[in-house]
């Protein structure tokens, strides 16, 4: 059980079963809050063996290295964080990737969760990261024929690789929800439910340069469907549209820096995946790259 | 108290908000505006006229009169705080690109849109390669 102090008061979290725990009736003073964010996602590679219409072949082949992975768990551990997610491009294809799980679950106290397309977890890897996970992200944009177009992988290997990293630890499915994909929200919710996962997160999918994005229409059903379904799994939504969905914020005062930083596979300190705002870590410390992150970004709001 | 079940998340909201004006020198000033807007909101908070997370109902005469100056007449006193959430902006070439965690991002929608731009709003977790935000590529 990790705790951590903060504006919104004392936190308790459980990485084996996910439980947190919110003590806020009390106040805590700012200089007892916690220095590290509540969560670090690390992206371990940019690599990606597939080429979803919403991503792209990553421009850059960067990796982070085991020994400086080494160095930065145990002291985000040390620093108060509850849980590292690994990312990538897909994490999977990271050489290491089996030893920077079982290494931060083994020496940290912090919880481990990924974010996969699911297509390497085989027997193979399974046997290495069992014991070692407490939580896993798989992306399913839709069942059978539907799923291919979007992933152009096979639905039937995608469904053995889920049973996988379901024996492995507990799971939620992510799904991208457009046009294409709107009509099998009850399908892969069915599929969640089998599947016994914790969460479906719905990422409506935005307009850009040569996506036409959802459309309100597709928006209308995907709240039409969120408003009525009643099945067991607990649904969260993407941030970009949580505001027009039925969202509840466990830890509202938070700020940026509290809850979430970003080390992509380049090695860089970011306040969120995208920003531009980053600090390189070198061969410096996290906390270092840290403070200098945090003066930066008080620096840049003034 | 609360009590959740959970693994925190790795989904920030990765907003890109791109306004394409007709000329470079059209990005430049609105980038100059956006910048005069914020220092006198950032003197209002500081004075403690506006707050953050205050629901502010009074802009204070300082903002009044800069408003008045730009001649925006769009924007209410509650979305002013707006101006001090960690935004960045960058222009590039007749592009000015805003990039954010934040989702109350109206006030500068409408000065965009008000400053004769075409805006895009997106989320970089769902769109990649569009040369406006680092590689944010994930499962
Ligand atoms: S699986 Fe994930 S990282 Fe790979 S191409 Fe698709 S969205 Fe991008």
């Amino acid at each position: 059980m990790k705790t951590r102090f903060g504006p919104d008061g004392i936190h308790f979290f459980d990485r084996t079963t996910g439980w947190n725990l919110l003590l806020d009736e009390c106040s805590i003073p700012e200089e007892q809050w916690s220095i590290a964010p509540r969560q670090v996602s690390i992206a371990l590679t940019n690599v990606c063996d597939l080429s979803c219409s919403y991503c792209y072949a990553p421009k850059s082949r960067y990796r982070l290295e085991l020994a400086r992975l080494r160095r930065w768990l145990l002291e985000i551990d040390e620093l108060g964080c509850f849980g590292v997610g690994f990312g990538g491009g897909e994490p999977t294809l990271h050489p290491d990737f089996a030893e920077i799980v079982s290494f931060t679950a083994a020496q940290t106290e912090l919880a481990v969760t990924f974010t996969t397309h699911g297509h390497h977890l085989n027997t193979q890897l399974a046997r290495h990261l069992d014991g070692y996970v407490h939580f896993i992200r798989v992306s399913v944009d839709g069942v059978g024929a539907t799923y291919e177009a979007m992933r152009k992988r096979s639905f039937q290997g995608l469904l053995k690789r889920l049973e996988t990293a379901r024996s492995l630890a507990p799971l939620g499915l992510n799904m991208v929800v457009n046009t294409k994909t709107v009509g099998d929200l009850p399908a892969v919710a069915a599929l969640a439910e089998t599947l016994g996962a914790r969460e479906l997160l719905l990422l409506p999918e935005e307009s850009t340069v040569g996506r036409a994005g959802i459309g309100a229409d597709t928006l209308e059903l995907l709240k039409m469907w969120v408003e009525t379904y009643r099945g067991p799994v607990p649904l969260t939504m993407g941030e970009s549209r949580a505001a027009s969905f039925p969202i509840c914020r466990a830890l509202p005062k938070e700020r940026p820096l509290d809850s979430y930083v970003h080390i992509n596979a380049a090695g860089e300190l970011l306040p969120t995946s995208f920003s531009p705002l980053g600090v390189t870590l070198g061969e410096g410390t996290f906390y270092s790259a840290l403070r200098k992150l945090q003066l930066q970004s008080k620096g840049e709001s003034q | 108290m609360k009590i959740w079940q959970g693994y925190g998340s790795e989904h920030s909201m990765n907003l890109v908000m791109v306004g394409s004006f007709e000329t470079e020198a059209d990005a430049d000033n609105v980038q100059q505006l956006i910048r005069r807007i914020t220092s006198q909101v950032d003197i209002a908070v500081d004075e403690g006229v506006l707050g953050v997370g205050e629901n502010n109902r009074e802009f204070g005469e300082s903002l009044r009169t800069l408003l008045r100056e730009l001649d925006l007449f769009i924007l209410n006193s509650h979305e002013m705080e707006q101006f001090r959430y960690d935004v960045s902006i960058e222009v590039k070439g007749r592009r000015l690109v805003l990039t954010t965690d934040e989702i109350d991002v109206s006030a500068f929608l409408k000065i965009l849109v008000d400053q004769g731009a075409k805006v895009e709003v997106y989320s970089a977790h769902h769109h990649h390669g569009t040369d406006l935000g680092p590689d944010t590529s994930g499962s």
